[in-house]
């Protein structure tokens, strides 16, 4: 961290943000007391995906794509598959599609874990990190097991469908490699009654952690299905108005360079509020939307907190998160119990050409994939845009909204407030390209 | 010392480049006849699979790559709490550092009342396509070494500050 010693100017660098998904810095820079400049740097390198998918076989892709995040590996799978299966116009089975589902619960159920207890609590509470949390007294120490212990049941559920717990490997074009057996998936559910105890328990703690006065006029984006809280599919909407399909997206919105970061931003083409064409998306903005397709034991927990939705202060998104865990749990409960093995893994498909996108919810927000393939079925064109690209103008303009309250504060003050700003987003660095460095400067 | 039991063997590390020794470590140690059945060998990628494998009992040996600016192929080992171990494994915001996860273990009441580290000095920690032979080289003593430590029979009671075994 520095600070400039010229009195009219002072610079808040955060050099590494702590508790993010990869790596990221962020610079406040004040000039006579005003915010003249706040850039969230990313400064991964970038990974040149959507290139080197150039060139490989389609049926390759949702194990490639796989890699791009170790948090959230399935989103990656699933976006593809469904973008790639959308060209020949294969429809799975209803059976295979709720395989997908499952799998995807068990990823939300993981990776809001681990953001929820590990990453975004200890903000709250003033500590360090979790460590530092569970060192702090046997109450504490139980919780972080709790957290822990409800990550694993997501893990398990990614196991047993996905083949691996990261990165898995049973996901191809058309359904999957290989139907989990039914004694495998019976194996899964005593531990999710659990888990669904434990996500009540963590929607409770959850709405106790005192959150911060800092509501704004957010453009929230998600997906929204006819009858199902949205995961695999759906149309996107917002809170202004817009309805579209995702084979629409790049008539709505725009990803872009800025010169200070490694990822790429994106923004709506054609901004219809104050906000400049920023939007929020992610587990806040999914509530939000979708509250009423959530089943009644969601619905129920969500108003037991007392906390009003829809909502408008980023800092309740780990209430939403917390929310979106009861939810995971409860519809893979509902799925394993209805769970029968599929007579086929996959449907049969014909590769043509063509082009095909599609928008799952990522445990971050939507994630768009689109492909172009040859009549071989040869990837020619690929485009990703994840959460964390999407999110990262809002994060920033958050920024510049707290920014004038930090003038007054010591340097490590400012920037952990800062960062908390950053982890309400839950960003994953990696994926776009947990550390924030952060600089003021004050001129 | 005779160690405690369970011993619980465990390799930290990614399959890729020099990372790759504690996969090696652990294959071997598999592929031994006579494993006893109080000796547990495992492998994961990271400090929050290691928690799934502690349960507050016996002896745990970790092996891991290791920075310390010995030769490649140098065999460290330390008796937890130890300073030096926080230097190993670069903070991944994917995961915990091993010493991280151990912390976190003792917060939590699963951290076994004995652990030894095992750290082996690596070329580079690039995802490379394959690990250095000088690392690999170092793999045969290491796995005769912890042999001898489920055995009883190791010399070694203390940390050792200087790097032990023959630098490879």
């Amino acid at each position: 961290m520095t600070q400039a010693t010229d009195k009219a100017t002072r610079t808040i660098t955060v050099q590494a943000l702590a508790r993010v998904e990869g790596e990221g810095a962020l610079t406040i820079r004040f000039r006579d007391g005003q915010v003249e400049r706040v850039e969230l740097r990313i400064y991964e390198p970038p990974r040149f995906y959507e290139a080197f998918l150039r060139g490989r076989a389609a049926a390759e892709v949702p194990d490639i794509t796989a890699r791009i995040c170790g948090i959230c590996p399935v989103a990656y799978q699933m976006s593809s598959v469904h973008a790639l299966e959308n060209i020949p116009g294969v429809v799975l089975p209803p059976e295979l599609r709720a395989l997908r589902r499952l799998l995807y619960c068990g990823e939300w159920i993981e990776s809001h874990a681990l953001h929820i207890y590990m990453l975004h609590a200890p903000d709250f509470l003033g500590f360090e990190s979790a460590i530092a949390m569970a060192q702090a007294s046997p109450t504490y120490a139980d919780i972080v097991r709790r957290g822990l212990r409800l990550k694993k049941a997501g893990n398990s559920l990614v196991n047993v469908i996905g083949g691996r717990e990261v990165h898995p490997v049973n996901v191809r074009l058309g359904g999957f490699y290989r139907i989990p057996r039914a004694n495998e998936m019976a194996g899964l559910v005593e531990e999710l009654k659990w888990a669904r105890e434990a996500a009540l328990q963590t929607v409770r703690w959850c709405a106790t952690l005192p959150f911060p006065d800092f509501e704004d006029d957010y453009e929230f984006v998600a997906l929204r299905h006819s009858d199902e809280y949205p995961m695999n599919e759906g149309r996107l909407v917002s809170n202004r108005g817009l309805d579209i399909a995702p084979e629409e997206y790049p008539d709505h919105f725009i990803e872009y360079q800025v010169p200070h970061s490694n990822a790429l931003q994106s923004r709506r083409r054609f901004p219809c509020g104050a906000d400049d064409g920023a939007y929020f998306v992610g587990p806040l903005a999914r509530w939000n939307l979708n509250a009423d397709r959530a089943p009644a034991l969601v619905r129920e927990a969500a108003a037991a907190t007392g906390i009003p939705f829809p909502n408008r202060n980023p800092y309740t998104s780990i209430v939403a998160r917390s929310l979106e865990v009861l939810l995971a749990v409860e519809e893979a409960l509902r799925l394993l119990h209805q769970y029968q093995p599929p007579p086929r893994p996959a449907v049969d498909y014909l590769a043509r050409a063509g082009v095909g996108h599609a928008i799952t919810e990522a445990p971050r927000g939507i994630l768009y994939h689109r492909y172009e393939t040859d009549a071989a079925g040869v990837i020619r064109n690929a485009t990703i845009i994840p959460p964390t690209s999407q999110n990262q103008r809002q994060m920033e303009r958050d920024l510049k909204r707290l920014a004038p309250t930090l003038g007054e504060l010591s340097n490590e003050e400012a920037a952990l407030k800062a960062e908390r700003v950053i982890r309400n987003y839950d960003p994953c660095i990696s994926c776009a390209t947990h550390f924030l460095k952060l600089k003021v400067e004050r001129r | 010392m005779n160690w405690p039991r369970p011993i619980r063997i465990v390799g930290v590390g990614s399959p890729l480049g020099d990372d790759a020794l504690a996969w090696e470590v652990v294959r071997n140690l598999r592929q031994r006849q006579g494993l006893p059945s109080d000796v547990e060998v495992y492998m994961v990628e990271g400090g929050q699979r290691l928690l799934d494998r502690l349960d507050g009992r016996g002896t745990l040996f970790l092996i891991d790559a290791l920075v310390a600016g010995t030769r490649p192929g140098t065999i460290h080992r330390f008796v937890w709490p130890h300073p030096s171990i926080e230097a190993l494994r670069p903070g991944s915001t994917h995961d915990l550092r091993p010493a991280e996860a151990l912390r976190l273990a003792e917060a939590l009441g699963i951290a076994p009342p004995h652990i030894v580290v095992f750290g082996i000095e690596v070329e580079s920690l690039a995802p490379q396509a394959g690990p250095n032979p000088s690392v690999m080289a170092a793999v045969p003593e290491l796995v005769q070494r912890l042999v001898q430590e489920w055995q009883g029979s190791s010399t070694i009671e203390e940390d050792s500050p200087e790097p032990i075994g023959r630098e490879h």
